[in-house]
């Protein structure tokens, strides 16, 4: 996995280009909630941005994810094949960072989502190593603490707050665990 | 940390590497290199829309190393290094005849390139999308002082969605081979059998 400084504006033009920006449905039962959780404690610059590509024949696009402090997640997944392909952001003294996670085939956030739900896509740890990084899962934090913040934010973000069904999927699931 | 202005891989390719691409006459091999026989197919096959190449001005035409084609760099030791300077390319899903220097005898590094793109960010710089499919590595060839040409067999590569290589396997198919061989190289020495083996 190669780390690429960009020097400008890299994930704003890559990703959006293409991706809709359409409010995700609220009614859409096809619908999933993705999350995940990636600690860059050890990185050049903080996480502010996850691109879930989908696979399969024809690539079709990515969803970009907001994060908030290493909480990464969507609320209007179809279903398909994705995977994380590229997170980036940026630090005051290092400019814009994208980092290169799914170019060399399958990596450990590959999901296929058959059926409605809420997919974990596993916590994750920033490993630098010989000019090149590694995202190691990590132990901790565990889904259970990954969900419990999410559902923090579903209930208390004004703009989710239309997401009554994702919620819903979200509590069933933390009462699994 | 590499910057993206440089990740170009199309031009690792024109300015430091030698690619063998196609044998078309027996007398392009030297005495210090040998042929290899052999077909590489992908299961199931790439169609074309799954590759993308958009890298740019390409005076070169480098997309011909990248579209329906394999690249696998060569070295006299097993490890792959930056400077590794010898590549094949052979064609996917048929029968491919390319040269390499005798003393390189692992293959340290191979993959299909599914897509590499680039895409300005500003006025004054662009970044290099690339993603592929990579192949099991390094794969040991057998060869021996005496060898002129050998053939190593039907390196056949099952691969899901995310692009990641499920499982390897090898097939002998050198009767096929050496039908096409003969078409192509009348009257020359058949090549030797020497199957790929995973080192």
């Amino acid at each position: 996995m190669k780390l690429f400084r960009i020097v400008a504006l890299t994930c704003a033009v890559s990703l959006t280009a293409c991706s809709s920006t359409a409010p995700v449905s609220t009614t859409d039962e096809s619908l999933s909630l993705v999350y995940g959780y990636f600690d860059m404690k050890d990185a050049p610059t903080k996480v502010q941005w996850v691109g879930l590509k989908q696979y399969g024949g024809k690539e079709i696009g990515t969803y970009r994810m907001g994060v908030e402090d290493g909480l990464f997640f969507h609320v209007g997944v179809e279903p398909g094949s994705y995977q994380v392909d590229k997170f980036g952001g940026s630090s005051f003294l290092r400019g814009d960072y994208t980092y290169n996670f799914g170019g060399k085939g399958r990596n450990s956030t590959a999901v296929r989502i058959q059926s409605p739900g809420v997919y974990f896509l596993g916590a994750h740890r920033y490993v630098a190593h010989e000019g090149e990084f590694d995202m190691q899962p990590a132990k901790s934090p565990t889904e259970k603490e990954v969900l419990q913040r999410l559902i923090k934010q579903l209930e208390n973000d004004g703009s989710l707050a239309q997401y009554t069904r994702q919620l819903k999927l979200a509590r069933e699931r933390l009462a699994q665990l | 940390m590499k910057s993206a202005l440089i990740a170009a891989a199309a031009f690792i390719l024109v300015s430091c590497v030698t690619v063998s691409e196609d044998v078309k006459s027996a007398r392009d091999v030297g005495a210090d290199s040998v042929m290899l026989v052999g077909k590489i197919e992908i299961v199931p096959p790439i169609k074309p829309e799954e590759q993308q190449y958009r890298a740019g001005w390409d005076a070169f035409n480098t997309k011909r190393h990248f579209i329906g084609r394999a690249i696998l760099f060569t070295s006299d030791t097993p490890q792959y290094r930056d400077h590794t300077s010898y590549a094949l390319n052979p064609p996917l899903e048929e029968t491919f005849f390319v040269k390499l220097p005798k003393d390189h005898r692992y293959v340290v590094k191979g993959s299909v390139t599914m897509s590499l793109v680039s895409r300005a960010t500003s006025a004054r710089t662009v970044s290099m999308d690339q993603s592929e499919l990579v192949f099991p590595a390094p794969i040991e060839l057998d060869l021996r002082p005496g060898d002129q040409a050998i053939y190593i067999g039907t390196l056949r590569m099952h691969r899901d969605e995310f692009h990641e290589v499920t499982k390897a396997e090898l097939r002998d198919d050198y009767a096929a081979a050496m039908k096409e061989y003969r078409k192509r190289f009348a009257g020359e020495p058949l090549p030797r059998k020497a199957l790929l083996k995973r080192r």
